[in-house]
């Protein structure tokens, strides 16, 4: 155990916890931070996750461009984003990080590597929802005159839409995860609260009320995430 | 028209390679309905593939109204494809839009604008039955219906090929009733070229000109529709009328059993009356019925004639009276022996 961290557990027993009226001054800024990371790197994940996953799935041999080299490639590149647990990730690409945002540490240090393990895991997704769609009606796009991108949004990506809804879903809840262990480098949010008063401070009240934040949001993100997917199916 | 000249498909999987379709020869004129039938994993999904392209053929050529398709860049195929509607096996839409969004889709592409659009899907609705479903989704609809959808889609930029490819599989009579129909109609109205798979063979007596019958990859007969009936010897015209009692070998009776066939335009009615007269042997009708098809009619008989009777006397007397017919069985030293086999669809 690190000095520092001694000194921290020590130090817990002589402070008192945050007081409960204290609690909203303290996690409403930090949910907003989440969301505010989260959100921003969902959208950048959606952006290059959806074209890659379409990309892959549609390299391989039953897609609509076969390119055997191009789909292996893009399946190793797509499984080491996916092999490597987080934590470590955040640390290995640390001069990515520092060179695309100049810093190491606060939220957009974190994004960078959400955004990089969160891209992989969405292009995995899509690539499984647009492999579920009956080969049948992208034949039927195909022989109504539909062009490649035609094909792709009409056949492919429109009939897997309620799958990648909920590849949306469960890619936002890993990432509200990662958000939470990017707290340890300082990225601000509710996993950064969680971390400072709930572990080096020992502060009882804090810890439960951000366990019960996370508990909710995911909740939360997972019922609206059921709703959409029930909508698009039509059904 | 079609015009398809020596088409191969290859499918080669790691070392395995299977030749499903093996230098293919057909063509299909304007305005003419030829039936493709053949055993399940003949080849005729995949033959109907090539000729939309959604399946590259290994080689050979195909012309649709003076245009080789196998030649053309994408952008050229996809304008191509235009004048070629398909209707696929399984009738599958896409599940998000309504039956008249699916039936729009070719309109879509081809980029016609939304008024003119509506307008066209409105009338393709009509034509096949379901103006009144226009906007239920595809799981609101029955398999019929998405059928319907599926003929409506294809016809719907006005082709002057249509491809179906078991377009009545899983349909009650009526709805059979209706698709032939509505095929007759097209053919008349349109000039429709039609090329039809299929596996009924009443769907086949109905509508089509011509029939061509594939088996491993390979055409191994075809022909004009009523030629091949009153043809006793064409597997094909005993798979598409099969003698009414079915099995032959259930015939009784110790004489030579022989299968008669005949378009009666050119028959006299009493030809059975007249084999007593004329050979002086008593004759035993076992199985006999004549159908009308296409406006001609055609008789089958089976009869039973005494075992002594030379072979050859009854040849002449069959065909002095305008009469196809062969030998079915015929009681051998032995016992009774079958002649001619009998083939599967
Ligand atoms: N993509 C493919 N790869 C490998 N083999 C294929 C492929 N598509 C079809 N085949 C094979 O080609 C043969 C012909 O298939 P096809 O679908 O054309 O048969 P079919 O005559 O339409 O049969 P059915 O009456 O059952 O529809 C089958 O043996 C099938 O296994
Ligand atoms: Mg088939």
């Amino acid at each position: 155990m690190s000095a520092a961290e001694t000194f921290g557990r020590e130090a817990a027993t002589t402070l008192p916890g945050t007081p409960w009226s204290k609690l909203p001054e303290l996690l409403v800024p930090a949910f907003g931070e989440t969301v505010v990371m989260v959100g921003v790197v969902m959208i950048i994940v959606f952006a290059l996750g959806l074209p890659l996953g379409v990309i892959a799935h549609n390299t391989s041999p039953g897609g609509l461009f076969p390119r055997p080299r191009l789909h292996a490639a893009l399946n190793a590149v797509i499984s080491l984003g996916r092999s490597l647990p987080f934590l470590v990730l955040m640390a290995a690409i640390i001069p990515f990080t520092l060179l695309i945002t100049g810093t190491t540490i606060g939220i957009p240090a974190a994004i960078v590597p959400m955004v990089v393990a969160g891209t992989p895991f969405f292009a995995r997704l899509v690539e499984n929802a647009l492999r579920e769609v009956p080969p049948a009606i992208t034949d039927l796009a195909r022989a109504s005159g539909g062009s490649d991108l035609q094909v792709i949004a009409h056949a492919q990506i429109a009939e897997a839409w309620p799958a990648i809804i909920g590849s949306m879903t469960v890619n936002t809840i890993a990432m509200i995860e990662y958000s939470a262990i990017a707290g340890t480098i300082g990225a601000g949010g509710i996993g950064y609260v969680a971390v400072t008063y709930g572990y080096q401070r020992f502060d009882h009240t804090v810890m439960i009320a951000t366990m019960l934040i996370l508990i909710a949001t995911v909740a939360v993100v997972q019922a609206v995430g059921d709703y959409c997917v029930r909508r698009a199916r039509r059904r | 028209m079609i015009t398809i000249t020596n088409l191969s498909k290859n499918f080669s999987d790691g070392d395995r390679h299977s030749i499903v379709l093996d230098a293919i020869n057909l063509s299909v004129e304007r305005g003419e309905i030829l039936a493709v039938v053949g055993p399940s994993g003949a080849g005729k999904s995949t033959l109907a593939r090539c000729i939309n392209l959604l399946g590259r053929p290994s080689s050979g050529s195909i012309v649709v109204d003076g245009v080789e398709l196998t030649g053309l860049r994408a952008a050229e195929l996809r304008v191509a494809r235009r004048s070629i509607g398909t209707i696929f096996q399984a009738s599958h839409m896409l599940s998000r839009r309504t039956a008249a969004e699916n039936i729009a889709l070719p309109l879509e592409y081809m980029g016609v604008v939304r008024e003119e659009r509506d307008a066209r899907v409105l009338e393709l609705l009509e034509r096949v039955g379901l103006a009144q479903h226009a906007h239920r989704y595809p799981h609101q609809l029955s398999g019929g219906q998405r059928q319907r959808v599926g003929i409506a889609r294809a016809l719907a930029l006005r082709p002057s090929v249509l491809l179906a490819d078991e377009a009545t599989s899983g349909l009650d009579p009526d709805n059979v009733e209706s698709v032939i129909a509505l095929l007759r109609e097209l053919r008349q109205d349109l000039g429709l070229t039609i090329l039809m798979i299929t596996h009924d063979m009443q769907m086949v007596r109905k509508i089509a000109d011509r029939v061509a019958r594939l088996s491993h990859g390979r055409i191994i007969e075809s022909g004009p529709l009523l030629d091949l009936l009153v043809d006793p010897e064409s597997q094909l015209g005993n798979l598409l009328l099969p003698s009414p009692s079915g099995e032959d070998d259930s015939i009784d009776g110790g004489g030579q059993v022989w299968r008669v066939v005949y378009g009666s335009d050119h028959v006299a009615p009493t030809w059975l009356a007249a084999i007593n007269r004329a050979l002086g042997a008593e004759v035993h009708l076992l199985t006999a019925s004549i159908e009308t098809i296409r406006r001609h009619q055609v008789g089958h008989a089976t009869i039973s004639l005494p075992a002594n009777l030379p072979e050859a006397n009854i040849r002449r007397f069959l065909s002095e009276q305008g009469l196809q017919g062969y030998l079915v069985a015929s009681p051998s030293k032995g016992g009774r022996e079958k002649v001619g086999e009998r083939i599967e669809v």
